[in-house]
């Protein structure tokens, strides 16, 4: 089921173009990473995305409502947090929870406890939320955007200046929260190797533009898959292998070999090579990075900023 | 209603409101007990038999004087020329003891300091919400954004009215306490070049209202800057100066041009108008002065609702 949907949204900021033409839908249940280099209008469309920011033109429906003419019901489906998770700091996490609960009908003071139990932070409800470390103003962010259960969750550098541990936390949470309250979640990173971790399905965004939509699967497995082989004598390896497979890019290096290629059928090419009596001490498997893939994707199509 | 109640936990939840509070009341209290002080060293004129003639006396000179004072002043004169007359035939010597409606008198001055307070609150409440980044949370609500200006614009003047109604009170106790409390002394007011006799409660109470005129419309300018340029020192820098340079100005430019008096500041002290000092420009009358307030008003609710509705949040 389709949550939230772009339809051409551009943004003008003067005469320059900041988003030009975006279009993308998220669905329930899934986790959607809007990923792009600094700049290049994440924090835009997501300003855009909670009304912050007016449209130049297009629209974007929230649960079947437009956030142009009917800012409050579409905005009520939506929880967020823009940019870092600024927090009343004079205040305690439970004030600041009560706080927003008074903006929204319908949340009771045990949602308010359920909430702030679900992000863990139950035992430091009372504190400051000056006394709280950056991970714990993140996860109190997210009770905040949690209150009123919405259907939308949008997460703005969710991992940002988090350790480790934190980014794994945060992580887990969103894919709970996405397979158990089917709730559709959409978070932007300029981090590649975290998104593919988070999301089910990856945009990436730059110059203001979509240009491409994948399945984390797809962009992890999809396209060519390399090999590297190390055998002896690496030569005659080097010979056999160049001369017996169709299709197939084989490169040497000093002691190992590289095989590209759409479809390399490994055990027929081991067999092969045991047969020209080689030596085969390792063959291993390669999988493209997405951040190479990453890198490809954007300077083949417009050039990387 | 909700929206109030988060506005004022805002304001309450910081140390620096219970730093005002406590500030006034200080003031209040140095002032009451410096009075004590001063009352006390020049309580020898108690020689009442006299006192008609020198208010006689005092009125010959007077009348002298008024041949010879410029315009503006002349007005000044004249009341308290009638004012005399009035003591002589009514057998009410000039209250020289101090008490507490000469005390609360004094303390309307503080009037501007509560107009400081709420000027500060005024600048910050909108512009702090910018400044710490808490406007990004507070705008993604179900609630469109001139209601939650309206809640800020309303928490505001509450806050203003609780500070007099703290100011109007302590004077009050503190008054009594210290100079005694006296029944039959009525105010004596000037109007129309007739001294009317007015009771002192709904008197104070009117002329701290009239006073509040200025406040209202100075946290109006300063939170219309708030809202505008989002930057709480610079509103409030801006309309501290506005409040002290802005009338001194205004004045200078009134001793040249009749223009000055659409200027804001000619119109912000109403008091003249009922019986205390004179107008800035002369020809003023209360009505215009109403009628420029309020387009000054209007215009910056105006500028404040449009920048604060409008303006995308980018920071």
């Amino acid at each position: 089921m389709v949550v939230v949907s772009l339809n051409n949204v551009t943004k003008k900021i003067g005469s320059k173009t900041i988003i030009d033409n975006l279009s993308f839908d998220v669905h329930a249940g899934e986790v959607f990473g809007f990923l792009g280099p600094n700049g290049a209008g994440k924090t835009t469309t997501i300003r855009m995305l909670v009304g912050l920011m007016k449209i130049t033109s297009g629209d974007i429906f929230i649960d079947g409502h437009s956030v142009k003419a009917n800012f409050e019901e579409a905005i009520s489906k939506v929880g967020a947090i823009v940019e870092n998770p600024e927090m009343y700091k004079f205040m305690s996490g439970y004030d600041n929870l009560k706080h927003y609960a008074r903006m929204v009908k319908g949340v009771t003071l045990e949602r308010i406890d359920e909430v702030a139990e679900l992000v863990g932070l139950q035992n430091r409800m009372k504190e400051k939320v000056k006394t709280y470390s950056l991970g714990m103003r993140q996860r109190l962010g997210i009770a905040q955007a949690l209150l009123h259960r919405p259907k939308v969750l949008i997460l703005d550098e969710p991992t940002n200046g988090l350790d480790p541990a934190g980014i794994r936390e945060i992580r887990d949470y969103l894919k709970r929260l996405a397979r158990e309250e089917d709730m559709a979640v959409i978070v932007s990173s300029h981090l590649l190797s975290e998104m593919e971790m988070m999301c089910d399905r990856i945009g990436i965004i730059q110059n203001g533009r979509m240009i491409d939509v994948q399945l984390v699967n797809d962009m992890v497995n999809g396209g060519n898959v390399s090999y590297v082989i190390s055998a002896k004598p690496i030569d005659q390896a080097f010979n056999v292998l160049q001369h017996a497979f169709e299709g197939i890019n084989v490169k040497m290096t000093k002691q190992h070999l590289h095989v590209e290629g759409e479809s390399v059928d490994v055990p027929k090419l081991v067999k092969r090579l045991v047969e020209n009596q080689c030596d085969i001490y390792e063959v291993k498997q390669v999988n493209q990075s997405l951040e190479e893939k990453f890198l490809e994707i954007t300077s083949e199509k417009g050039g990387i900023a | 209603m909700g929206l109030l109640a988060n506005e004022w936990i805002k304001i309450f939840k910081r140390k620096s409101s219970y730093i005002m509070i406590g500030i006034l009341a200080i003031i209040v209290l140095v002032a009451a007990i410096g009075m004590t002080f001063i009352n006390n060293q020049g309580t020898e004129t108690g020689d009442n038999g006299n006192w008609k003639t020198a208010l006689e006396a005092e009125n010959k000179d007077l009348k002298e004087e008024l041949k010879s004072t410029p315009g503006p002043y002349k007005k000044e004169v004249e009341r308290v020329i009638a004012e005399n007359e009035y003591r002589i035939t009514h057998e009410m010597p000039r209250v020289t003891s101090y008490n507490v409606w000469t005390f609360m008198n004094g303390m309307m001055g503080l009037v501007d300091i509560v107009a400081l307070f709420t000027i500060i609150i005024a600048a910050g409440i909108v512009a702090s919400e910018f400044s710490w980044g808490t406007i990004k949370l507070l705008l993604i609500r179900p609630i469109n954004r001139a209601k939650i200006l309206l809640s800020k614009y309303i928490t505001v003047l509450l806050y203003a009215l609780f500070m007099l109604a703290i100011l109007f009170v302590l004077s009050f106790i503190l008054g009594a306490a210290f100079f005694g409390f006296e029944q039959n002394q009525p105010h004596l007011a000037y109007l129309d070049g007739q001294i009317v006799e007015r009771a002192q409660i709904p008197f104070l109470l009117s002329q701290y209202a009239l006073s509040s005129v200025g406040l209202l419309i100075f946290t109006t300018m300063a939170f219309m800057i708030s809202a505008a340029f989002r930057n709480s020192s610079l509103a409030i820098g801006l309309s501290i100066f506005l409040l002290l340079v802005g009338s001194i100005v205004t004045s200078i430019i009134a001793g040249f041009f009749d223009w000055a008096k659409y200027l804001l500041f000619a119109n912000t002290n109403l008091l003249p108008y009922f019986g205390t000092g004179t107008p800035m420009v002369e020809g003023m009358t209360l009505a215009f002065s109403l009628i420029v307030l309020l387009v000054y008003f209007i215009i910056f609710l105006v500028v404040a609702f449009w920048a604060f509705v409008k303006r995308d949040v980018a920071a």
